[in-house]
């Protein structure tokens, strides 16, 4: 078996799945509710021959993990929304150069400062297009701690696969929770590694980009920069990455970066689903807010409400087929969330039926409770049948 | 503030981890423009707030969570010693260091820190007090432990004195 019953905190099951996929170097800042994260790596990474760098800010945090990662070392950073909105500028640029990189957001209430021991899911959008430009983005939403033990190695993986910028959101509530679940044997996870240089034809020029023709859902191979040399540019480039001023290049490459994504979505796109089968009733919940949706979908049931769950893991790109499928045979939605909409505004846009939705939404820093949800299915419920 | 309410006192009071490390490229520029204002920069080693990371003026040696093996020169690069950095710019008229250790030098504080308003007064250009202060707490230490360690070890890293006085002559 190889597993153990283990006790641990969200934001150290954070840094421990990290290091399983690979992570050698965390650059970052402390910050409330993800420091956590930091000192754990702070200890643990030099023991297995990694880099753990205290930043003077979130910019450079940022920007030290996307250097370590050219240089072919797996990087993360974590941090919370103050932090997360500086790093914005360095996660557009690597979108723009294509390298694999995690952040970590462990929300906590905003904006600003906010409350910075208190939970919130207020950072959907921002982590969707926070920085500027046209772009996608991989985002995954863990709402247990086993949950993020084993997402944050998908999300390294996707890194690599994608050569992309993965965000990883957390609720305070999970990365300070203290949970017990079977550790997973590390044998059961599949760890997508960089492109060494023995792949590498010596005999040919390596370009770090695709060339025109061939920019579409492929995925150029990074070799690590101490391998070979090449260019990167927050400028748009060619396929050597030296920068060019051309219109119709321009176009393809943000075409590139939509469609290495869009395309592969199936394969990106995580979700768990509950008693979806005979449901008539659908709530929409991720994070902590999931925890409390079950519990509201066991006791609707009880009270003769048939309510099922989609939890979506990956948040973006939003799985909106999954959803489609199901929205095809439900009478009613709850979309629960901490915070004013922001997921809710999604489902709605796909709600083409115009299937009635309600929304259970607090933004004040506290958890949704789950008997607000049953109160909006129960009123929903009623609505139809009168 | 200062620059839309030219006739009012204005002053910031922060910490290490602000002053020295996320806000550096600001506090820097202040002193540079010689915006007429007055800094209270309270120096404890460490990140209280946050609970105990390391800080830019964290010393040699010295364990924190996020140095938990001690803070290496090599690693974590050297304490910063920010009164002496920015009393090198022509826009800093008064900056100095004291500490809070005893009630002889809590009076001396009061009077650097009364000197660096009148600067601001006479309208002569950036002020800065630095003060060595304990975090108990993060340091895991007795509040009177804390005081004998800031003194016989702070101190060496971050002496007293007055690094720039451009007021001779004008106060």
């Amino acid at each position: 078996m190889g597993e153990k019953f283990v006790v641990m905190q969200g934001d150290e099951a954070c840094a421990r799945g990290a290091i399983l996929a690979g992570c050698r170097f965390f650059a970052g800042y402390p910050i409330t509710p993800a420091t956590d994260i930091a000192e754990v790596m702070a200890a643990k990474l030099p023991k297995v021959g990694g880099t753990f760098i205290q930043m003077e800010d979130e910019i450079a945090s940022a920007s030290a993990i996307i250097g370590a990662s050219l240089a072919g070392v797996k990087s993360m950073t974590a941090t919370s929304g103050p932090g997360f909105s500086l790093m914005q500028e360095a996660i557009g640029y690597a979108s723009m150069t294509e390298t694999p990189v995690v952040f970590v957001d462990v929300q906590r209430t905003g904006p600003s400062t906010g409350f910075p021991t208190k939970t919130a899911q207020g950072d959907i959008m921002q982590s969707r297009w926070g920085t500027h430009g046209d772009h996608a983005v991989i985002v995954l939403y863990p709402s247990t701690v086993e949950e993020i033990y084993r997402y944050i190695v998908t999300a390294f993986n996707f890194s690599e696969i994608y050569r992309t910028p993965v965000i990883f959101l957390m609720d305070e509530t999970i990365g300070h929770l203290r949970e017990s679940f079977y550790l997973p044997d590390p044998e059961e996870f599949t760890i997508v590694d960089r492109i060494t240089s023995s792949s590498v034809d010596q005999n040919t020029i390596y370009q770090p980009f695709l060339e025109e023709s061939e920019l579409d859902d492929e995925i150029q191979p990074l070799v690590p920069m101490g391998d070979t040399r090449f260019h990167v540019s927050g400028l748009f480039h060619d396929e050597s990455g030296f920068p060019v001023g051309n219109a119709d290049e321009a176009s393809k490459l943000v075409k590139h970066f939509v469609n290495k994504i869009n395309l592969h979505i199936d394969e990106i796109l995580i979700y768990d689903s509950y008693m979806i089968e005979d449901a008539e009733y659908l709530i929409i919940a991720y994070g902590a807010t999931a925890r409390s949706a079950y519990r509201a979908l066991k006791l609707a049931r009880a009270n003769g409400i048939k309510a099922g769950l989609f939890k979506p893991i990956t948040i973006w790109p939003f799985p909106a087929n999954p959803l489609r499928k199901i929205l095809s045979h439900v009478n009613g939605i709850v979309v629960a969330e901490m915070n004013m909409g922001q997921f809710a505004r999604e489902v709605m846009r796909i709600n083409k039926r115009s299937i009635p939705i309600e929304t259970v939404l607090r933004e004040d820093g506290e958890l949704i409770q789950p008997y607000a949800i049953v109160e909006a299915l129960t009123r929903i419920s009623s609505e139809h049948e009168e | 503030m200062k620059r839309s309410l030219p006739d009012r006192i204005i002053f910031t009071y922060q910490g290490d981890g602000d002053l020295a490390s996320i806000g550096t490229a600001e506090i820097v520029h202040a002193a540079n423009r010689g915006e007429n204002i007055t800094t209270i920069f309270i120096n404890n080693a460490v990140y209280g707030m946050t609970g105990g990371q390391m800080a830019p003026t964290t010393l040699l040696g010295q364990k924190t969570t996020t140095s938990p093996y001690g803070r290496d020169a090599k690693a974590n690069g050297y304490p910063i010693r920010m009164s002496e950095m920015l009393s090198t710019l022509d826009g800093s008229a008064y900056i100095e260091r004291t500490m809070v250790t005893t009630p002889q030098n809590v009076i001396k504080t009061k009077a650097a820190i009364k000197k660096a308003f009148q600067v601001q007064l006479k309208g002569l250009g950036f002020s800065m007090i630095e003060v060595l202060s304990t975090c108990p707490t993060n340091w895991g230490m007795t509040p009177i432990e804390s005081m004998k360690w800031l003194e016989d070890n702070m101190t060496k890293t971050f002496p007293l004195g007055v690094f720039v006085d451009r007021t001779k002559g004008l106060m």
